[in-house]
């Protein structure tokens, strides 16, 4: 809630229209300022690029990335969509493991003593190396790609669920008890709903990981994809298609991040309102 | 109704054994409004958990109607210092959460709640969300929730604590009101005197390290009792006077 800092012997609608006033003023600054910011940003490349006379196999300016792009949009959104693909297939099987392990986890002591190190010590090895692993056991395919995304998403969202199942305030708790209430009412009317809010830092801290996971799996192996795009100009010091795969690849972590941030909006609603307090 | 015997409470904490309670021995009749009076740490709120089978004790038992209390009991509902309303259900379904887990009859539930609602002066606020009330609302909320399975008793943990002098004394008056008309029996626990005293048929003093009973008051006074003017002012003024002095009868400051 947004708690007005007028005097009250102002009549309500006035009030209103002030409120409405600062809300317009706040959203138009928080678009108008990153894109100053972004503008700012191209601006000094550019200008270093003219200025210290940089080569365009080096560091490429706005322009050759653009062109690079317009040479041949169809195939490079392909190659988008491909990265895409295996990014929400592996996080979302990610999500189908590790939300029910989480739940198990969290219920009880002697599971989580039993599977928790060994979670751990999953996580703790690094996942590059596992990259050319995955391309020894499945090939090429679709397959290691999404298998990588899911390792590196798994480990946010158990943690993050686990936490959040836990986190139950202990007088919902009580009154669960107080009412009579079985372990399945207990979880799916109380502990569950209250999960929810660290389940989504869970999947905002997962959906970067997966596009990383999906490039990294791209580099070891692969013969599409923007990671392949990127490996393929490489080779060819064709730096300005680099650039655009890397571009691109922010465009779909961002988007992906910001649907995230909307679904939470629309499925949990109280949650900001409680943070405000 | 409610029948307390040797109660003893212990807790194993990383710190050592602490005895919450000790011999506690306590009768309640039907219908009886009786508070539970007592510095912080005297193991009033304890006791309250034991009475509603939250809490094994150590030893001792406790019996609703005769029969042993091991679990909580549908026909005992608790109310909590914090309102502990879930806040993504809606006013309503808050209430009528009592009626989900304990599968009521939902039309019937939903008749009771709307009732209870408009009781506690919270119609119109059916489909707010809890972050949308004031504290003193939300306690209301709170209070028709635990009212809704028409429990015979009624349990209550410092439920007005959490708020501003006014609102307390307005929802202690309302409470009056509102079990007037019930017959149920409430324990009530709280630390102001000024609750006690309005409220109680009966205060229990208990005094802390252990937690026992050290004295039981009766308030013989008529209701709707207020704090304001009124010809029982005197009456009023001499039962708080009493129970003062029973609470602070060592200066010991440790609050």
């Amino acid at each position: 809630m947004t708690t007005p800092t007028i005097a009250t012997s102002i009549p309500r609608r006035d009030n209103d229209r002030a409120a409405n006033r600062e809300r317009l003023r706040s959203m138009l600054r928080s678009i108008l300022l990153p894109l100053l910011g972004v503008l700012i940003i191209f601006g000094v490349w550019w200008l270093s690029i003219i200025g210290f006379q940089i080569e365009k196999f080096l560091l490429p300016s706005p322009a050759d990335v653009w062109n690079a792009f317009m040479m041949n949009p169809q195939f490079i959104m392909l190659q988008t969509w491909v990265t895409l693909a295996e990014t929400l297939q592996g996080f979302i099987l990610a999500i189908v493991l590790a939300v029910p392990l989480a739940t198990v986890i969290a219920s009880s002591k002697i599971i989580e003593q039993m599977i928790y190190p060994l979670l751990l010590a999953i996580n703790a090895a690094p996942k590059v190396a596992i990259a050319p692993l995955l391309v020894v056991w499945m090939g090429f395919g679709q397959e290691p790609k999404v298998v990588m995304v899911v390792l590196l998403c798994f480990f946010p969202i158990i943690l993050a669920t686990t936490t959040g199942l836990r986190s139950t305030p202990s007088e919902f708790i009580e009154l669960a008890k107080s009412l009579g209430s079985n372990s399945v009412q207990t979880f799916l009317k109380f502990r569950a709903p209250f999960a929810l809010e660290q389940v989504f830092v869970g999947l905002k801290t997962a959906i970067s990981l997966a596009v990383i996971g999906a490039v990294i799996a791209e580099f070891v192996g692969a013969n599409q994809g923007l990671g392949y795009l990127i490996v393929q100009s490489g080779a060819s010091a064709n730096t300005s298609l680099a650039f655009v795969a890397i571009v691109l690849l922010a465009f779909i972590s961002m988007a992906l991040f910001y649907l995230l941030v909307l679904i939470e909006k629309l499925l949990i609603p109280w949650a900001e309102s409680q943070r405000a307090k | 109704m409610i029948e307390v015997e040797g109660i003893h409470q212990e807790f194993i904490t990383p710190r050592g054994r602490v005895h919450a309670l000790s011999s506690v021995d306590l009768s309640i009749r039907e219908n009886e409004f009786v508070t539970l009076v007592g510095r912080s740490g005297c193991g009033k709120s304890t006791l309250l958990r034991i009475i509603a089978g939250l809490q094994k004790p150590t030893s001792g038992r406790v019996s609703i109607a005769g029969d042993q209390v091991l679990a909580p009991r549908r026909d005992v509902s608790m109310m909590f210092q914090r309102p502990a309303l879930l806040p993504w259900r809606t006013v309503m379904q808050n209430v009528m959460l009592a009626a989900e887990v304990m599968h009521l009859d939902k039309k019937l539930a939903k008749t009771r709640a709307e009732e209870l609602l408009a009781l506690t002066g919270l119609e119109g606020f059916e489909t707010k969300l809890p972050h949308e009330l004031s504290g003193g609302m939300q306690q209301r909320v709170s209070l028709c929730r635990s009212l809704l399975q028409e429990p015979s008793i009624l349990l209550m943990d410092e439920p007005f604590s959490a708020l501003d002098a006014l609102t307390r004394e307005e929802l202690a008056v309302e409470l009056q009101r509102i079990v007037m008309n019930h017959s149920t029996t409430i324990v009530f626990v709280t630390h102001s005197i000024e609750e006690a005293v309005l409220l109680a048929d009966r205060v229990v003093v208990m005094s802390a390290r252990p937690g026992r009973v050290r004295e039981t008051v009766l308030v013989d006074i008529p209701r709707p009792r207020s704090l304001g003017n009124s010809e029982y002012m005197e009456k009023i003024t001499e039962v708080s006077g009493q129970l003062h002095d029973l609470l602070h009868y060592r200066n010991e400051g440790d609050e």
